[in-house]
């Protein structure tokens, strides 16, 4: 009997060093994968603080390659500083049933689609929420986002953003994007 | 009166080899600080034309420059430029500038300060950015004089970064630090 | 008085010991990147893309245009470029790729052809969408024939996957004193 307490206690104590010794990892981990998604409307949505909505999500395809899609998403975000505080950083994807997961094209030759894809003809740039320093106002700010996708990829597609201070939190919204056909 | 001295004695023995490590480590201590004022550290000096063997490449220099230089916003100034080759003798693409924080050769001029050298690939005449292994490599090695420096004799003091390949806190193989390995004298020429 | 069974533990430990500290892997060799090898031709499937070697050649020169002006890079070695599709991708990933030779020696492709259209360190391979990439080395003639391609995720790339593609028999049919890398 004796020997059964001193082996349950040495499993507890076992049990306890693991999760103290894997708290750290599993928080780095819950900072960077996206675990919890949070319905999003494209009219509008917040979250810690944030209110963001989706002005402009157009499809390019052109016809001598119409099997890849050229997706543009232009978010326009209303921040605070507290919010930029929660956020910390900006991170846009599109995620597909499958689980595929498409990151913003960062190549130069995605300036020139978004430019010619967007609504006002300018790049306002990728999302960042990085405090610069200097204390800032309450702004409204553009994000744009040119993603490639296969043709074929274009249902339930789902546009995840998310930041530092937020994830394993991320909000989803659904993607149906205007499709404009390019010769 | 034997029994005494006989126990005396096996008393001295055993507190003797009780602290014989204590001892060991006094007398060996002793002994390198002896060594080590005996041989005194002088750097060996090395001519242009040898090669030097610092731990990632191995480097020979082979000239000593001062080139002027013109620029729009600070008008002319000196640069003080070092031709040499580079081999890179490790089994991985190097990255330059060799090891981090960077040190391959600094100048002691008196009282300049030179700060940090930009390397140079001639072939291309753009910035080195990498090096290849069994790659020797013509570069030029190159700093701003500070003002009003003339040109008088300066020493380079190449330093030889040190490779572990079971470091003493992982266990696994790493780049440690520097230790200078050679200093050359030398005059800069004016250039052509 | 000193007994055979009370050395004969002290020993067995010792020499249990000893195995153990013999046989453990070092830090090398357990962390590092989990390798997938395929024989010339065959696709590779690592964790987040999949590989598989489609062409190579040799050249003395290398030209292309970086902004539109001309840049010819020569070398004392040879330059070997190497051509792969990329396909299944699942992520949005960016590819850095190593030439390992015959005498062991990894040659990272080499930054004096970065901008050179098609080459790895600018290009993104998205989920769905199966692309070429084009890496140049510059060696050594000798580390050519033997050598292995290594592909891995651009960054710190520890216990991810690494593929492994094998190059085919003898050296590369086609060389070419002055290759133009173009789009």
């Amino acid at each position: 009997m004796k020997q059964l307490r001193w082996l349950v206690s040495a499993g507890a104590l076992f049990a306890v060093l693991v999760a103290v010794e894997g708290w750290p990892a599993l928080r780095d981990l819950s900072m960077n994968r996206e675990w919890r998604t949070v319905e999003a409307s494209t009219n509008g949505a917040s979250m810690n603080g944030l209110r963001l909505n989706m002005q402009t999500q157009v499809a390019a395809i052109s016809a001598q390659k119409p099997d890849r899609a050229a997706v543009f998403v232009r978010l326009q975000m209303l921040v605070t500083p507290s919010a930029r505080e929660a956020w910390k950083d900006c991170r846009v994807s599109l995620r597909g049933p499958a689980g595929q997961i498409w990151m913003p094209v960062t190549n130069t030759s995605a300036d020139g689609a978004i430019k010619l894809l967007s609504p006002d003809g300018k790049n306002h740039g990728l999302c960042r929420l990085f405090s610069r320093g200097e204390p800032e106002d309450t702004e409204t700010i553009q994000a744009d986002q040119l993603f490639l996708l296969p043709t074929d990829s274009m249902q339930e597609l789902r546009l995840h953003v998310s930041g530092i201070g937020t994830r394993p939190h991320t909000l989803s919204f659904a993607i149906t994007p205007t499709v404009r056909k390019f010769p | 009166m034997a029994e005494q001295q006989s126990s005396l004695m096996r008393r001295t023995v055993r507190r003797t080899l009780a602290a014989s490590g204590i001892i060991a480590t006094a007398l060996y201590t002793w002994w390198q600080a002896i060594e080590g004022a005996r041989i005194s550290p002088v750097l060996p000096e090395t001519r242009p034309g040898e090669a030097l063997a610092l731990g990632r490449v191995q480097l020979t220099p082979l000239s000593l420059q001062m080139r002027p230089v013109q620029s729009a916003s600070t008008g002319e100034k000196q640069m003080l430029v070092l031709s040499a080759k580079v081999e890179n003798v490790t089994g991985e693409t190097q990255p330059a500038p060799f090891g981090y924080p960077p040190r391959l050769v600094t100048v002691e001029a008196g009282d300049a300060a030179f700060g940090t050298p930009e390397i140079t690939l001639l072939r291309d005449r753009q910035p080195l950015r990498q090096l290849q292994p069994r790659m020797p490599e013509e570069v030029e090695i190159t700093w701003h004089a500070p003002e009003s420096w003339q040109p008088e004799e300066l020493s380079l003091t190449f330093y030889r970064q040190q490779f572990k390949l079971k470091d003493n806190l992982y266990g696994r193989s790493n780049w440690l630090g520097y230790s200078a390995v050679a200093r050359m004298a030398a005059m800069p020429e004016p250039s052509p | 008085m000193i007994r055979a069974r009370h050395i004969l533990p002290i020993l067995l430990g010792a020499c249990i010991l000893g195995a153990m500290m013999a046989t453990t892997p070092g830090f090398d060799r357990a962390f590092r990147p989990l390798r997938t090898t395929a024989p010339s031709g065959d696709l590779a499937q690592g964790r987040l893309h999949a590989a598989r070697f489609a062409g190579w050649q040799t050249a003395d020169n290398i030209a292309f245009d970086v902004y539109g002006a001309p840049v010819t890079r020569s070398t004392q070695g040879i330059f070997l470029i190497v051509d792969v599709d990329i396909l299944n991708a699942s992520e949005s990933i960016r590819l850095a790729a190593t030439w390992q030779g015959r005498s062991g020696r990894r040659y990272v492709q080499t930054a004096r052809a970065d901008g050179a259209p098609g080459t790895f360190d600018v290009r993104q391979f998205h989920p769905g969408i199966d692309d070429k990439g084009r890496a140049v080395f510059e060696l050594p003639k000798d580390e050519i024939e033997g050598g292995t391609l290594l592909l891995a995720r651009k960054g710190l790339n520890i216990l991810d996957s690494e593929l492994a593609l094998i190059s085919p028999q003898g050296m590369p049919a086609q060389h070419t004193t002055q290759l133009r890398l173009a789009p």
